[in-house]
């Protein structure tokens, strides 16, 4: 009972943590695909957009500029959108040629995408750009904050364990109070008597914290299938991490720790009230 | 090896139940504290194993003044006591066998010099074949033996019993009597608390008599 109470209350923040782990994983692997499109003025003709698509491609911090002609332009719109046999009813091509364009990988802190942008903006052939990536950036804030959050919940569902175990300690110990009072007039010292209960929240805190990581496996199996077929969707390679070696010692550890600290604060102030009289 | 001088314990409630006490207990002496229910015949006992400390006065226990050791040093001295009660304060969720080892396991000893000796003090009190039982299968004269045998088991320089025939008919108490006398003719050292005057008078002994927390007789 204890020990799943406590496994609970660290699946919580540790499958949070994973959460989030993934989420950022995911998100700076999609950010890999980060995308600009440049519109290039509708009276440019296609050979124009592949001249500037040619020069572009030789930007330091450009790795492929790509000219998507006016022609490819309405041929995707219609294949994606469904918007077919409206498009056909048109007489003209109302769209621009696009350039495609992907930065180096290197390139992702935010100010040097904002230089790049306005580089490609003042170009004289621009209509307008767009980053495709701005969102990530928005969903990278929100993931901070939820960080900070999982370090909230960690230390509050912390001291639960501490409660949860010294609780149970503490009926342990009422219902050997008498074997507690003859053991100290027979001469056991206050550590004689504290060892059993520290063992007993060491096992706790193990117990309780091998559960919680079965249980934050056994999620992430769970959302393993779903995820794969996100991560697909977006067209990146991207696989749902479990917890690390470290982070799985990190987890049992603490709970180890809680557990005999638990134990130990309550046998402690409890063993001053339990001297015979 | 006992010596109170000028003991005196107050409580805050009722006053003054122990003043100016003085004896002196020597080496495998039998001794016997009696008196009235109140006189303070547990309260002298409970000062002894430290349950207590007096207000004033000094306790020496083989020379040394037991009633200014410090906590820690409680256990300890309360290994060199054993210590019998008037209710047995058995555990029943242990065999015999068990209980009487609890004091050579808080001292640590080795489990075959625990098995040795826990055996011995068994036969010492008859008990031996029924070690396995547990405490509540036993009659009230059985289950005394078993607090004596756990009291003797750790080899105490003295024995402290507090009415340990309380609870008992008078033919068990004569036999918990003589055991104690077997125990002092082999060079233990004991102070018995017992208002059980006739039983008393059977033994040659030094008797120390308590009245109104004033030593009269024995001191």
């Amino acid at each position: 009972m204890t020990v799943l109470v406590i496994a609970i209350a660290l699946t919580i923040p540790a499958s949070f943590h994973v959460f989030i782990k993934n989420a950022q994983q995911a998100s700076s692997t999609l950010e890999a695909t980060n995308q600009i499109s440049l519109f290039l003025k509708p009276e440019l003709t296609n050979e124009a957009g592949g001249k500037v698509a040619e020069t572009l491609n030789k930007h330091p911090q450009i790795a492929v500029a790509e000219l998507v002609t006016k022609e490819a332009g309405l041929q995707q719109l219609k294949s994606y959108s469904g918007f077919g046999d409206a498009l056909q009813a048109l007489d003209f091509n109302p769209l621009p040629a696009v350039v495609g364009i992907k930065p180096k990988d290197s390139l992702t802190r935010p100010d040097e995408v904002e230089k790049l942008l306005g580089e490609l903006r003042a170009l004289p052939e621009t209509d307008f750009v767009q980053l495709d990536t701005e969102w990530m950036h928005k969903l990278h804030a929100i993931l901070t904050i939820a960080q900070r959050s999982v370090v909230v919940f960690s230390v509050l569902l912390s001291l639960g364990v501490l409660f949860i175990v010294g609780n149970t300690i503490r009926l342990e110990l009422q219902n050997r109070r008498e074997e507690i009072v003859v053991a100290k007039l027979i001469g056991a010292t206050d550590r004689f008597i504290r060892r059993p209960f520290l063992y007993a929240g060491f096992w706790y805190g193990f117990l309780g914290g091998t559960l919680a990581w079965l249980l934050v496996s056994f999620f992430l199996l769970f959302l393993r299938g779903p995820s794969r077929h996100l991560a697909e969707l977006y067209g990146s390679p991207y696989a749902l991490s479990f917890l690390s070696l470290s982070e799985t010692e990190l987890l049992i550890g603490a709970s180890v720790l809680l557990g005999i600290i638990g134990a130990w604060i309550v046998v402690s102030y409890h063993l001053r009230e339990l001297d015979p009289t | 090896m006992l010596q109170f001088i000028n003991v005196s314990k107050r409580y805050s409630d009722s006053g003054e139940v122990l003043s100016n006490v003085c004896f002196q207990l020597e080496k495998g002496e039998m001794a016997f504290l009696t008196g009235h229910s109140g006189a303070g015949k547990s309260t002298l006992l409970k000062l002894i194993p430290v349950i207590e400390r007096p207000n004033r006065g000094q306790i020496l226990f083989e020379g040394k003044p037991i009633n200014r050791i410090s906590k820690r040093q409680v256990p300890y001295l309360r290994r060199q006591l054993g210590l019998i009660f008037q209710d047995y304060r058995l555990l029943h969720d242990r065999t015999v066998f068990d209980n009487v080892a609890l004091p050579l396991l808080i001292a640590g000893f080795s489990q075959q010099e625990t098995a040795r000796r826990v055996r011995a003090a068994l036969d010492k009190v008859g008990l031996l074949r029924k070690e396995k039982r547990f405490p509540l299968a036993l009659s009230g004269g059985e289950q005394q033996r078993v607090g004596i045998a756990r009291a003797i088991v750790h080899k105490p320089s003295l024995i402290l019993a507090d009415e340990p025939t309380g609870n008992l008919d008078p033919g068990l108490s004569a036999e918990i009597m003589d055991l104690f006398k077997e125990f002092n003719q082999v060079g233990v050292t004991l102070l018995i608390a017992s208002h059980n005057l006739d039983l008393i008078s059977r033994f040659a002994c030094r008797t120390l008599k308590l009245q109104q927390g004033q030593l009269v007789e024995g001191g």
